[in-house]
């Protein structure tokens, strides 16, 4: 998993909860705690300090997900405004996500293994994203779908349709917009 | 100042709390300066990620146009290059006419063709003026143009296609050949296109390695004009070569897999001569066409995938080599399309003129050593197809060629021979039948003695003489050398006359125009009485131009030269144009002679005789062997005679002795 992740997770706890918290979480499950942007580290880490998290908030490692997803949202606006500057809707950057993003994290990381979305333009507007990871994040990526939606000052409604996490082969997201 | 912090800068805290606070603020721009850091390190990625790419690009470009000679195919690698690695949905190219007018050139490249197949309609043969639409305005400006809004180009016809494929960005480049641009590259995109230094570099850098294909295909395509039939627009000979050359070394071992069909027109000098090289050019132009379309559609209708390449190799011969599957019926067909293609009548104007072809097929095998050879063996076979006239065809083979090569060698040593004087005239004596038998004449016979072969009769060399043209020297020199002879004949004892010396004449030299002249020169040449030289002709003058002949004879008859008619009985022998013709003898052929026994000969020769007599013709028999035939034909009214029973054909010295007996 890409630094980034773990720096934005550091961002959101600590501007939620306060630096003390991020330290806690640190110290007690005992993961190493550095991470750079521009390096990798291991997945389970990730998965110790979202489960860590989810425990310390007394909700589930789903909600955990999309809370952290989000919240993270305006934190990489701010942090990589290029991501953003070209999109005048939430529609217009999700589908952007292969295009353009992916492309652009390849350039920084090299070997960057990102997800590939699948899109489906369903009837009223509804929008179909397909998803499919050995990493099953797809509650991170609906709290980013959120994120991105709020701002652009969107409201959504996110459905799963299937999920791995459920035994399905892919992931699938309605996202409906509400007018 | 917080309270427990010491005054100096460079004391210590002691109060706990501001020294965690200062930890935290500490902490705080140790964070920041990670970020910083970070996004440093970003940058640098990101720099020499896209540098990397870039680089990658060029060279990808560069090697395109280091191993393409070919603009449309180098456009085309070049475009989806740019588009796989520049993340553009559609790239085209267009080319510049040299007449202010920028054409695509249905050049083009998209990534998901369904998407945007309304732009790439409107694009593929799109043309646009200098300063009109996007790469009018690349050539206006001589720079890169960048856009995010279509609508703002001036003459842009395609903003409404582009806007309904959802692409709203485009970039256009130029392709120089030094400081002339000589095509443009332009790209269309979904995401907004951002104008950047290096990208500017970069498509220059493209612009420029493109350009050199266009160089050397400028360079190429001028050489090609030099090596082009300019009237046909055909390949020349000189192309015909280097690619026969190439295909014929490609050929597997067996050699098998190339053919060369060679064609030459009959009747197109008629064409020059009559209407003029003008429309001689124009013959050949629509004869041409018409060549193209019938290869054309023999490929299509045989599907054998044989590849072809039509050649204009001289003023009115073409060639066609093939290449790949055929055998020898499908070559056979296509030989008859071409002789179908050709049979309507070429309008020319207010005329229309008919020219078939003479088609020579030879096709490769192991005994060829070079594409030379097989284009000599297709060669050859049309010479003998044109032998055998107009819309004929010949496939050479390997008998064909031995008789024809022994048939040129012949025809060299015959040439050989008219100039070292090989040629010599022997005569038989001719004798008056009856009871006082006494030689009257000879009939001189042409003899070739070879140097190698010693005696050769003109049966074996006659033809070819003709056929080199020789036939009309040979018969000049027979004419000269017999009347040369008679000069030279010691007089006759006792004789009343003295004897005449006859000479056969071939048809076509009879009929040149200026043979009375031939037989004038030769009989004034010797100074000899006109009357001793008579000309020996056969039916088939008469058959060929019966008006033509009753005019040279009466001439050189006039004159006092005699004529005879030889052979008499084995042709026509029509007896309407024997009255009209003004002879002076007739020659009974030696096989009604050989079969006197037969009584159905006997009445012929009879007949004959009785014919003879009322024309008032002196009837002279050949091939007399013994004595009984002198005598019956004697008893017929045959007035002369000559045979074995009266001597053998021999040389001149040899013929003076019996004059003198």
């Amino acid at each position: 998993m890409k630094g980034i992740v773990f720096n934005l997770l550091e961002e959101v706890v600590t501007s939620d909860h306060g630096a003390d918290t991020w330290i806690a979480l640190i110290e007690a499950t005992e993961v190493s705690g550095i991470y750079t942007s521009v390096g990798s580290y291991p997945d389970e880490e990730l998965f110790t300090l979202v489960m860590a998290a989810a425990n310390g908030l007394n909700i589930s490692v789903d909600e955990t997900l999309r809370l952290f997803g989000r919240k993270a949202m305006p934190l990489l606006a701010e942090r990589y405004p290029v991501f953003f500057q070209d999109h005048t809707s939430a529609r217009s950057l999700i589908l952007s996500v292969n295009d353009i993003i992916h492309p652009e994290v390849r350039k920084l990381y090299s070997g960057a293994g990102c997800p590939h979305f699948h899109f489906q333009h369903g009837a009223d507007g509804r929008l179909m994203v397909g998803y499919q990871s050995p990493r099953k994040l797809c509650q991170l990526a609906h709290g980013f779908v959120h994120g991105t939606a709020d701002h652009f000052g969107e409201a959504v409604r996110i459905e799963h349709e299937m999920c791995m996490n459920q035994g399905d082969p892919v992931c699938r997201m309605g996202i409906e917009w509400m007018s | 100042m917080n309270a427990g912090e010491p005054s100096g800068v460079f004391g210590e805290a002691t109060d706990t709390e501001a020294r965690i606070a200062r930890l935290e603020r500490q902490v705080l721009r140790e964070r920041m300066a990670r970020i910083e850091a970070e996004s440093i390190a970003e940058k640098g990625l990101r720099d020499l990620f896209e540098s990397t790419q870039r680089i990658s690009l060029l060279q990808k470009i560069t090697d395109i146009a280091n191993s393409s000679n070919e603009v449309n195919a180098s456009i085309r690698a070049a475009l989806e290059e740019i588009c796989c690695t520049l993340g553009y949905d559609f790239g085209n190219g267009y080319l510049l006419d040299g007449e202010g007018r920028i054409c695509a050139c249905d050049t083009w490249f998209v990534q998901e063709p369904q998407d945007f197949a309304r732009l790439v309609a409107v694009s593929r043969k799109a043309e646009f003026e200098v300063g009109n639409g996007l790469p009018g305005k690349v050539v206006a400006k001589g720079d890169i143009v960048w856009t995010r809004e279509l609508y703002s180009i001036t003459g842009c016809t395609r903003a409404k296609e582009a806007e309904a494929c959802g692409l709203a960005s485009a970039c256009a480049f130029p392709v120089r050949v030094e400081n002339e641009i000589v095509a443009v590259l332009e790209f269309f995109t979904r995401k907004p296109v951002h104008e950047t230094k290096e990208l500017s570099w970069l498509m220059n850098q493209i612009g420029t390695q493109l350009g050199r294909v266009m160089e050397r295909q400028r360079a190429w395509s001028l050489l090609q004009t030099a090596r082009h039939d300019t009237l046909t627009g055909l390949p020349n000979r000189a192309i015909l070569a280097d690619r026969a050359h190439a295909v014929f070394a490609s050929l597997p071992a067996d050699n098998t897999g190339m053919a060369m069909i060679v064609l030459d027109l009959n009747g197109f000098k008629a064409v020059n001569d009559r209407h003029g090289h003008h429309a001689g050019d124009k013959l050949l132009t629509l004869v041409a066409a018409r060549l193209g379309r019938s290869v054309m559609s023999w490929q299509e209708h045989h599907r054998l995938g044989a590849k072809t390449l039509l050649a204009r190799t001289g003023g009115d011969e073409f060639v066609l080599m093939l290449h790949g599957r055929f055998d020898s019926t499908s070559l056979n067909t296509l030989a008859e399309t071409i002789h179908d293609c050709l049979a309507p009548p070429f309008r020319m104007g207010n005329t229309s003129v008919n020219v078939g072809a003479s088609i020579g097929i030879a096709t490769s095998n192991t005994v060829h050593e070079s594409h030379d050879h097989l284009l000599r063996d297709a060669d050859l076979a049309m010479y003998e197809a044109k032998k055998l006239g107009s819309r004929r065809t010949i496939m050479f083979t390997r008998e064909l060629g031995t008789s024809v090569r022994r048939a040129r060698q012949l025809e060299g040593e015959v040439r050989d021979a008219v100039s070292k004087g090989q040629f010599q005239l022997y005569y038989q004596p001719i004798f008056t039948l009856g009871p006082n038998t006494r030689i009257c004449g000879f009939e001189a016979l042409l003899r070739w003695n070879h140097p190698m072969r010693g005696l050769i009769g003109p049966d074996e060399f006659l033809s070819c003489a003709e056929d080199i043209g020789a036939l009309s020297t040979i018969g000049e020199w027979v004419l000269q050398e017999a009347c040369a002879t008679i000069a030279r004949m010691p007089p006759m004892a006792g004789a009343v006359e003295s004897p005449f010396i006859s000479v056969n004449i071939a048809p076509e030299q009879f009929l040149l125009p200026n043979f009375v002249k031939q037989v004038k020169s030769a009989v004034n040449g010797a100074g000899v009485a006109p009357s001793r030289l008579k000309i020996e002709i056969t039916e088939n003058v008469a058959i060929i131009d019966a008006a033509a002949a009753a005019e040279v004879l009466t001439e050189i008859r006039r004159w006092g030269v005699k004529a005879s008619l030889d052979d008499f009985g084995t042709g026509y022998s029509s007896l309407s144009y024997l009255h009209q013709m003004p002879l002076d003898s007739l020659k009974i052929d030696k096989s009604f002679v050989a079969s006197l026994h037969e009584p159905k000969n006997v009445n012929i020769i009879r007949a004959i005789v009785d014919l003879a007599r009322d024309l008032e013709l002196t009837v002279i028999a050949e091939g007399i062997e013994t004595s009984e035939q002198a005598r019956v034909l004697a008893s017929f009214g045959c007035q002369q005679g000559q045979g074995f029973l009266f001597g053998k054909p021999r040389p001149q010295w040899n013929i003076f002795g019996l004059l003198a007996a």
